[in-house]
């Protein structure tokens, strides 16, 4: 079991939580970034524009 | 995205360990492409700050860890290096790609996503219990 001993500090921790969220925008990016470059006319839809920036 | 969720889950319940394996799993699929290298960024920090709170890993730790970057980067990598070339007709003439996303990459992903977001639910949960 992991343990929190030398809890992060405030500051860490609200650096973490921002840039996890930050990860979290960053795959919204690659979508429409996915979606924007794709071939017009192309096979890619909507899903192969949301699975590209899920994971 | 699932990434940053996880070392999100990971930030909100206070498991440092999920910080850890959202960033680590966040670090290949962001090399994929030019456009993710500035993700690294957050990446690094989300594991840092998780690796900061850490003590003892456990081998639940582990196989946690393990069991999400497997899913998250698996499911990514195939999407990307399964080839499948296209063509297809267009108003001025034939266009191609020598590797598109087809939809059953797409169903791949979305069911490797899935349940790594329901471990590390599952394990956040078990966490803030423990």
């Amino acid at each position: 079991m992991s343990e929190i001993v030398d809890a992060p500090t405030r500051s860490a921790r609200t650096a973490g939580r921002v840039a996890a969220v930050l990860l979290v925008v960053a795959g919204g990016a690659f979508m429409v970034i996915h979606a924007a470059t794709g071939d017009e006319g192309g096979p890619e839809g909507w899903l192969q524009h949301l699975s590209f920036g899920l994971p | 995205m699932a990434a940053g969720v996880i070392a999100l889950i990971g930030s909100l319940a206070h498991a440092p360990w999920l910080m850890v394996a959202g960033g680590a799993a966040a670090v290949p699929i962001c090399l994929v492409s030019f456009v993710g290298v500035p993700a690294l960024l957050p990446a690094g920090v989300v594991m840092a700050v998780g690796a900061s709170g850490l003590r003892a890993v456990s081998t639940r730790d582990v196989l946690t860890a393990i069991a999400l970057v497997t899913l998250l980067v698996g499911g990514f990598g195939y999407e990307v290096l399964h080839q499948d070339p296209a063509q297809w007709e267009t108003a001025d003439g034939s266009a191609g790609s020598s590797n598109v996303v087809t939809t059953t990459e797409s169903v791949v992903v979305l069911g490797a996503v899935a349940p790594a977001l329901a471990v590390a639910v599952a394990y956040a949960r078990s966490f803030r219990r423990s």
